[in-house]
């Protein structure tokens, strides 16, 4: 049986894991292709003992539980992964996207749409690299491999799902409603995550069921904005709060009331049009 | 507001990271887990407590350095109200040789 593969910046994650809870631990697949990358293929064993799920992480962390313990543990696994590829890199919320060549990040709140609107984007053929964090490096950014996180309600609302979306591996949210992981190739193109320079940056504003609307804002109140949705490190935290402010001091910044998802698109891709 | 004196000089807090950027500094507090920004003026005047300077010096020196007619009391001392409130120095005892 094909092991499941999530990747991460510097790494190639195969777990084996058995049929019993091999549905429930799809939800950590992740198979962007890293661009100029060669992964480091890392395996990780699961097995069935007693009713309980067994696994020993890289490290030698030893996991005994259910198929939730295991995933839990994995997450926390690339997430330090990812710090320790990236010491001293600020780490911000959003979705990067590329349309029309450019490269976005899509900073927002919890709930404000970030994943429906990435995911309508990956839909209409735009290249979404990632919807969780866009790494920081000193003269680049790359999008932190990860699969948009999807709820129920989000389906509703972005045309032209194919039905495979319904099939997605999911975990239960708190009121037992699933949240899916579709990959953003859902639209068809290949995902590939590339480091490079960010051409801008958009902040969603939630409008739901209202119109979609946006204007420039100035590096002073994107850098506040940024400062509002950045995991700074446990060291060198002015050294990262200061490559924060160099990218909002030398990135064009919108804020785009998201609404109407069309709309929003025909937005970005004036943003897109605007940037060099 | 702090009472800052002419004679008044300032000591900055320990524990703190400072990073400069083009257009002033970030500084971290570790002990609030808090991150300033200070632009250029105000990164003057924090380095200038980190000289044993007093208030009074610190005003001639922002007047020269800004090429002003007049020292600029106000600013400064606001300024320095601003550096002692968020806690990125601390005032202490009036230096002997002040005017």
């Amino acid at each position: 049986m094909r092991p499941i593969v999530f990747r991460t910046l510097r790494r190639e994650y195969r777990l084996h894991a058995p049929p019993e809870i091999r549905q429930q631990l799809l939800f950590m697949e992740t198979t962007p292709t890293i661009s100029g990358v060669e992964l480091e293929i890392v395996d990780i064993e699961a097995r069935l003992r007693d009713g309980f799920v067994v696994a020993t992480l890289p490290g030698g962390r030893l996991i005994e539980g259910s198929a939730n313990n295991l995933l839990s543990a994995l997450h926390q696994l690339v997430m330090q992964d990812l710090i320790d590829t990236e010491p001293g890199a600020p780490f911000v919320h959003g979705a990067t996207v590329v349309v029309d060549d450019r490269r976005l990040l899509m900073v927002a709140q919890k709930g404000s749409g970030k994943s429906t609107l990435a995911l309508h984007l990956a839909m209409q053929g735009h290249q979404v690299e990632g919807d969780e964090h866009l790494v920081i490096r000193e003269r680049e950014v790359v999008a932190r491999p990860r699969t948009l996180r999807v709820k129920p309600g989000t389906l509703s609302l972005v045309a032209g799902l194919p039905p495979s979306v319904w099939d997605a591996p999911f975990i239960a949210n708190w009121d037992d409603s699933p949240i899916r992981a579709v990959s953003p190739a859902i639209g068809g193109q290949d995902w590939v995550i590339r480091s490079g320079r960010l051409s801008g940056i958009v902040f969603l504003v939630a409008n739901h069921g209202g119109r979609s609307a946006a204007r420039r804002i100035a590096a002073e109140d994107a850098f506040r904005r940024l400062m509002r949705n950045v995991l700074l490190p446990s060291a060198g935290v002015a050294m990262a709060a200061g490559r924060l402010r160099q990218l909002a001091a030398t990135t064009p910044a919108y804020r785009l009331l998201l609404g109407n998802l069309d709309v929003a698109e025909w937005h970005l891709r004036s943003i897109a049009g605007l940037l060099t | 507001m702090a009472d800052i004196l002419p004679a008044t000089t300032f000591r900055p807090i320990d524990g703190m990271e400072m990073n400069r950027v083009p257009d002033g500094a970030m500084i971290y507090q570790a002990n609030q887990e808090r991150v300033h920004f200070l632009n250029p003026t105000a990164l003057v005047v924090f380095e200038l407590c980190g000289m044993d300077k007093n208030a009074a010096e610190i005003e001639a020196f922002v007047a020269e350095a800004f090429g002003l007619a007049s020292a600029p009391t106000e600013v400064v001392r606001d300024c320095l109200s601003s550096l002692v409130e968020e806690g990125l120095v601390v005032a202490c005892a009036p230096s002997s040789s002040a005017p």
